[in-house]
């Protein structure tokens, strides 16, 4: 009896994850997409009132530009954290795939995480516009990190789902390879398989290589086309060994 | 004595014998004769006509030789990679769900868009 309740929690523990993984993942983009909509209202806000000041140039109008900048300084923060959260948890789902590397990005995303939360207790208490200027300017400094993170993330996310696709090929190819009715015309495809699945891992490497390239100018210099190219090639790679596992299924059951 | 007809002798014109003499004009006798544009225009043409005859019988005469102009290669627009689409009744039930679970996870990229900040902000 104990056991049977041991086996039955076992075997139901991960479906249940996974699903609450996605629905997390949705949780956290359904408040990131909050977060862009009241930066963007803010952001509005603070353009009219910019365009007031510009115009009069008077005490009020200055004052006023200067609390919407305060304002709109403090939702794009709150907006990149909702933003980085999401992708932090995105990372989870095939975590397991590639753990050691995806901790590394997650830990990298929480950190910046944190600082934003930190830069939202310093931008209420300033009283003047050269201070917050000087924090616009480190704050611009400091977003080519970010997003140099964030794109390194977004590159994990896109290997980690590779990996785990080229895992789940490998396992039924060879549950299919030892299927009792598979004779052995199959056995050059399976032998085959590491030459395609080499390749795969090939363009995985490199598009990781492309994301850990440090950035030298002081602009950001965005290498995710370049990403995107080398996982489009693993893509057509993964497409193609379904393609013939499932080929190869069908030939030996008919 | 018969009447002779008068004739005056300074004004040629008025002859009254009917005949008029050659009007010598003051202008010099020699003068350079222009070609008539329309002339000219069918000159050009068919010195083009010729031409392209003269490069169309060596261009014909080369191919029977056998040297063959180059020719322009059609340069393959790159393609993704065609993939059979496999009937999903053919495959055998035991293996159909892991098939389709793999299939769509293929397109299972983490769905977020990078947001877009202006960094002019309080600056």
């Amino acid at each position: 009896m104990w056991l049977f309740i041991f086996l039955f929690f076992f075997f139901n523990i991960s479906p249940v994850k996974a699903q609450n993984q996605s629905e997390l993942f949705s949780q956290y983009k359904n408040d990131y997409l909050f977060q862009r909509d009241e930066y963007q209202k803010n952001y509005l806000d603070y353009l009219n009132k910019k365009n007031v000041y510009i115009q009069y140039r008077s005490i009020t109008s200055e004052k006023d530009m200067f609390e919407s900048t305060k304002a709109v300084l403090f939702s794009r923060n709150k907006m990149l954290k909702s933003f980085l959260m999401a992708l932090r948890v995105g990372l989870d789902k095939y975590k397991s795939i590639n753990s050691l590397n995806t901790e590394k990005t997650q830990i990298q995303l929480s950190k910046w995480e944190d600082w934003l939360d930190e830069q939202n207790l310093i931008i209420p208490n300033y009283t003047n516009s050269t201070d917050l200027k000087n924090w616009a300017t480190i704050f611009k400094s400091r977003y080519l990190e970010i997003q140099q993170t964030t794109y390194q993330a977004l590159t994990q996310a896109g290997i980690n789902l590779r990996l785990s696709n080229l895992n789940e090929i490998k396992l039924l190819a060879d549950t299919i390879k030892t299927d009792p009715k598979n004779n052995n015309s199959t056995d050059d495809w399976f032998a085959d398989f590491p030459i395609k699945s080499d390749l795969i891992n090939a363009s995985l490497e490199s598009a990781l290589t492309i994301a850990q390239k440090p950035q030298k100018a002081k602009t950001f210099m965005n290498f995710f086309p370049q990403v995107n190219i080398e996982t489009q090639k693993a893509d057509s790679y993964l497409k193609s060994l379904l393609s013939d596992l499932k080929a190869i299924t069908i030939k030996i059951y008919n | 004595m018969a009447d002779t007809p008068y004739q005056n002798i300074d004004i040629s014109q008025n002859n009254p014998l009917g005949f008029q003499e050659e009007v010598v004009s003051p202008t010099p006798a020699a003068t350079s004769k222009k070609l008539n544009p329309k002339i000219f225009f069918l000159i050009i043409m068919g010195i083009i006509i010729l031409l392209l005859l003269i490069v169309s019988l060596i261009v014909t005469s080369l191919r029977k030789k056998g040297t063959s102009l180059p020719s322009q290669e059609i340069t393959p627009t790159p393609t993704e990679d065609i993939i059979p689409t496999i009937s999903k009744s053919l495959l055998p039930e035991i293996y159909q769900g892991k098939f389709d679970t793999i299939q769509n996870n293929l397109n299972d990229n983490l769905n977020i868009d990078v947001p877009t900040l202006d960094l002019e902000i309080g600056l």
